[in-house]
């Protein structure tokens, strides 16, 4: 068993760089405050992804966040690596076209990058099972429960308990039809009855969900925070696949109460409304 | 000739352990089946080569075997050329195409098929 | 191409192409069939690029951009990454094990013919009536139903898809043959090249992983024709099966268009960097488990249906790095203390590595459902897939090329044109694909022609687009490279690059048979132990056996 190669260095009378090097005073200094700030900001840093229209996003985004540090770990990790064999052992022009050290293996050194990724992916692994477990909890006895049935090109949205829906019609990428949801509360949604496959995918909620023929899914939300969130189709159905855009507008409890007793009992809706 | 056994004994196993461990925890049909036929497959390829073990001795798993030692060896038969495959493949192609196109199509890829699939044996045996 | 040297004599010249059996010309049928399927994926993809420029639909009618997209994919698939693997291998694993052919010749030419004709239906199914297939190169029932997908196109696309599969099975069952049966003596199996280990390795993919696709595309094809309910969940079908069917196959199918390019990078960096490959045996154990892995990820592509075990799908996704990273530790070993030569093979493999690393970070982040829940069939996932295959089976199929290009015609390509290439391609692929994930994250969904001017989808999509004109650019120098590479017909001579596996010993391009002679086989650098023989730091009786069941294998 060798050691990774010791490449020997020609010439003698290397410079001092211990006694070049300029003193330093301990303490809090500008490389401490600087590194602090870049933690922070890194800490705070989204890395892209949405902060979470719901509480199950939320969840979601800081899982991302999670994996997006240990990509960045890694990532550097390696780029370095790579970056520094680019740079130390490249060919140089004064080269005596001798052969390096043909090292072959290095036991130790091996075991080492495998026991460690594993130990990363395993811990990751456990993180992302209790994010899951958390974001596909579905409760017996939600506040609000709505139905959603995607078909070529459009959704209907179906309110069983208030005895009307709200099918989109004519649909763009801008404009379909838009719904009322509780602030606060237990949502629970029922995909079903599809046509071809379509996916419910609300990118603010950092969360989709597919609506198969033959089979009916179910996920809760709970939206902490009014606003209106674009929803679209994620799952190819076809041409007008673009089209199938709707709205989701989170508003008071009170409010919510108003929307359904306006609508109640009108059967099917059509709504064209909303960009 | 013992590396492909174990090679095929592996993917076997595999199939067979990962299989089990997957219907335990899913209970899925379509997966569970995929695995288990293909631990089936390495079977039935890694069984074959253990029964005929002892009637094969290969020599290119001796490490120091030399050149000189293979010369009296017939390895294979390496033709130079032969007009047969392709006309096994449009035969194939036809036919496949016939049950989109027309029924008749299919029959004259297969009459294709067929007689250059004999050509090709009769290349062999002469 | 060439086949002038010691080819079949008489006849004319395409009688000769036509009814060959040598493994090089047949490797040369692949390499230049896949190389215009290349050509026709990219222009399909540059035509898609130009549509999503603006937010609008400009140019191409809704059903058209389906259409592209779908057989963009199954070209790229199908038709380039898988079969010039192929290709490369019918070339080179024969000369690598010193054998003289291939162990089933003419099966090997019924491979390439049905590889040719399936290419040619999937590409004229653009002809039928109502256009070519249009459900995405994974035709999800029920979409690619009768009902879903009517007209023949949606019918050609499975039967070109069929013939393919046809090819690749026998052309697996041929490597795995010639591997085992036809070394020459001293060539054991931990003596093997990695790239012919890893051609063994992804032959066996093969054989596991095509029979469910003939599956699920036979009874697709029985729902469609002959009234079977497969898939049809109103009598008694499900709609999941053919999901999971498809990606049993799928998923070791992108490790099919992965592992040869492992095995091409791992041919060159070594002899690049003057050194040996570090951690031969991690490497081909390496390869066994991505192989065994992938067997056991596929419903990662389903975690958004709610169907399927996702914790068992996600622990196994993630595992799938874990021999990946070995592979990335050890090319950095090997360069280690190297004496590293910048040639443009090598500069493919650098490229390689670093934007590989991102499609394989992206990779691990998709295996967390939670996560996927947001990226799945998002342009995220599109980045992904294309820093694995572009970035990663891409940019090492270039490295292939021009550190086998001397070899099989016997002449030189540009460095010059080669760096040029390089870089067009290396930053016009970064700009076209890194904005992608940005798109993702915004919520983008893939397979859509227009979008919403007003969600911050528009600059992104514009900066992907002046990306693929920047690498098509690169492209089209490359043709230029390859052109004047047959017009000056610089002579490469025999070992041009100093390598060191047996296909540098013979002559470029090699004679029929392949090798006059062959120099003892002692270990997994036969070529430089030959042309090394009198350096005393060499170690000439080099034996890597490994504890195991047997004797050494």
């Amino acid at each position: 068993m060798r050691l990774v190669a010791q490449v020997a260095v020609p010439g003698a009378g290397r410079p001092d760089w211990h006694a070049m090097a300029p003193r330093r005073r301990p303490g809090i200094g500008p490389t401490t405050i600087g590194a602090a700030s870049l933690a922070l900001l890194l800490g705070a840093c989204n890395f892209g992804m949405n902060p979470g229209g719901t509480t199950q996003g939320q969840d979601i985004n800081g899982l991302y966040r999670l994996l997006f540090w240990t990509a960045i770990g890694v990532g550097v990790t390696v780029y370095a690596l790579i970056l520094w064999s680019i740079v130390r052992y490249r060919r140089r022009p004064d080269d005596d076209g001798s052969l390096p050290d043909q090292t072959r293996y290095h036991v130790p050194l091996e075991i080492a990058y495998t026991v460690i990724p594993v130990m990363i992916v395993a811990f990751l692994f456990m993180m992302t099972l209790r994010t899951e477990d958390r974001v596909d909890a579905v409760v017996p006895n939600p506040a609000v429960k709505v139905t959603a049935v995607g078909f070529r090109w459009q959704w209907r949205f179906e309110f069983p308990d208030s005895a009307f829906s709200i099918v989109g019609v004519n649909g763009s990428p801008t404009t379909g039809p838009m719904i009322e949801l509780p602030v606060g509360q237990t949502i629970q949604v029922t995909l079903q009855a599809s046509d071809v496959i379509h996916s419910f995918f609300v990118p603010d909620f950092n969360f989709k969900r597919d609506d198969i023929p033959g089979r009916t899914n179910v996920f809760d939300i709970t939206i902490p925070r009014a606003g209106v969130f674009r929803g679209e189709c994620a799952e190819l159905c076809g041409i007008g696949h673009a089209d199938m855009t709707f709205y989701i507008r989170a508003v008071s409890a009170a409010e919510f109460q108003r929307w359904l007793a306006a609508n109640q009992g009108k059967g099917l809706i059509e709504s064209a409304s909303t960009g | 000739m013992k590396g492909s056994m174990w090679f095929w004994a592996y993917v076997a196993a595999f199939g067979f352990v990962v299989g089990g461990i997957y219907w335990l925890l899913t209970y899925e049909d379509a997966g569970t089946a995929m695995l288990l036929f293909m631990g089936a497959c390495g079977t039935v390829i890694s069984g074959y080569l253990f029964l005929r073990r002892r009637h094969v001795r290969l020599i290119e798993d001796d490490p120091d075997a030399r050149h000189e030692e293979a010369t009296e060896e017939e390895i294979g038969h390496f033709s130079s050329g032969s007009v047969w495959p392709i006309f096994m493949g449009i035969g194939i192609a036809i036919g496949l195409l016939g049950f989109i196109f027309g029924r008749w199509m299919i029959v004259f890829g297969a009459i294709l098929f067929v007689w250059a699939t004999v050509g090709l044996m009769q290349e062999s045996r002469g | 191409m060439s086949s002038h040297d010691g080819e079949l004599g008489g006849g004319g010249r395409l009688l000769d192409w036509v009814t060959t059996t040598n493994h090089k010309t047949i490797g040369q049928l692949y390499i230049g069939g896949s190389l215009v399927f290349f050509l026709a994926g990219g222009l399909m993809a540059m035509l898609m690029r130009s549509e999503l420029a603006t937010p609008s639909l400009s140019f191409l009618s809704k059903n058209a951009y389906n259409e592209l997209f779908t057989i963009h994919g199954t070209t790229m698939i199908f038709l380039f990454i898988a079969p010039i693997g192929l290709g490369f291998a019918n070339y080179f694993l024969p000369l690598q094990i010193g054998a003289p052919d291939m162990a089933f010749p003419r099966m090997n030419a019924l491979s390439v013919w049905l590889f040719l004709l399936g290419g040619v239906v999937i590409q004229s199914s653009f002809g039928a009536s109502h256009g070519a297939a249009a459900a995405g190169w994974t035709a999800y029932a029920p979409l690619s139903s009768k009902v879903g997908s009517p007209g023949p196109g949606m019918d050609m696309w499975i039967m070109g898809v069929l013939l393919t599969s046809i090819s690749s099975i026998l052309t697996a069952v041929n490597l795995t043959a010639t591997v085992f049966m036809l070394r020459a003596p001293g060539m054991t199996m931990f003596r093997l090249p990695l790239f012919t280990w890893n051609m063994l390795i992804t032959s066996m993919l093969i054989l596991v992983a095509f029979p469910p696709l003939a599956a699920a595309l036979s009874m697709l094809f029985i729902d469609r024709h002959f009234g079977g309910h497969f898939f049809d969940p109103a009598h008694g079908g499900s709609v999941v099966l053919y999901q999971h069917l498809f990606w049993f196959f799928g998923h070791p199918e992108v490790y099919v268009m992965v592992l040869p390019w492992f095995g091409v990078v791992t041919e060159i960096i070594p002899v690049f960097s003057r050194k040996p490959l570090f951690g031969y045996i991690g490497m081909v154990l390496a390869s066994m488990a991505i192989a065994a892995l992938s067997m056991s990820v596929w419903a990662h592509h389903m975690f958004t249906t709610g169907a399927v075990d996702n914790p068992f799908f996600s622990i196994m996704s993630f595992l799938i790095a874990v021999p990946t990273g070995i592979k990335f530790f050890n090319w950095i070993g090997t360069m280690w203390g190297g004496k590293l030569v910048f040639s443009v093979p090598m500069l493919w493999c650098l490229g390689f590595m670093g934007n590989f690393l991102i499609g394989g970070i992206t990779g691990v982040m998709l295996a967390a459902p939670p996560a996927d829940y947001q990226f799945q069939d998002t342009y995220f996932v599109v980045a992904h897939m294309h820093y694995v295959l572009g970035g990663g089976s891409l940019f090492a199929i270039f490295a292939a090329i021009y550190y086998w290009f001397p070899k099989m015609t016997g002449f030189r390509l540009s460095e010059k044109l080669g760096r040029t290439v390089f870089w067009f391609v290396m930053v016009g692929f970064n700009v076209t694909f890194w904005p992608m994930f940005v798109l993702g994250l915004r919520g983008m969904q893939r397979r859509i022609a227009y979008y919403p001017p007003n969600v911050g989808w528009t600059t992104p999509n514009e900066l992907a687009t002046v990306g693929a004109f920047i690498m098509a650019v690169g492209v089209l120098i490359f043709l230029t490279d390859l052109v004047q590479a047959f017009r000056h017909k610089r002579p490469a001579g025999d070992d041009p690059w100093g390598g060191y596996t047996l296909e540098w010993i013979t002559s470029s391009p090699p004679p029929e048979h392949n090798f006059e002679w062959l120099p003892p086989i002692r270990s997994d650098r036969p070529a430089f132990d030959w042309r090394h023989r009198e350096d005393p730091r060499v170690v000439h009786d080099t034996h890597i056996t490994v504890p195991g069941p047997g004797p050494g294998l």
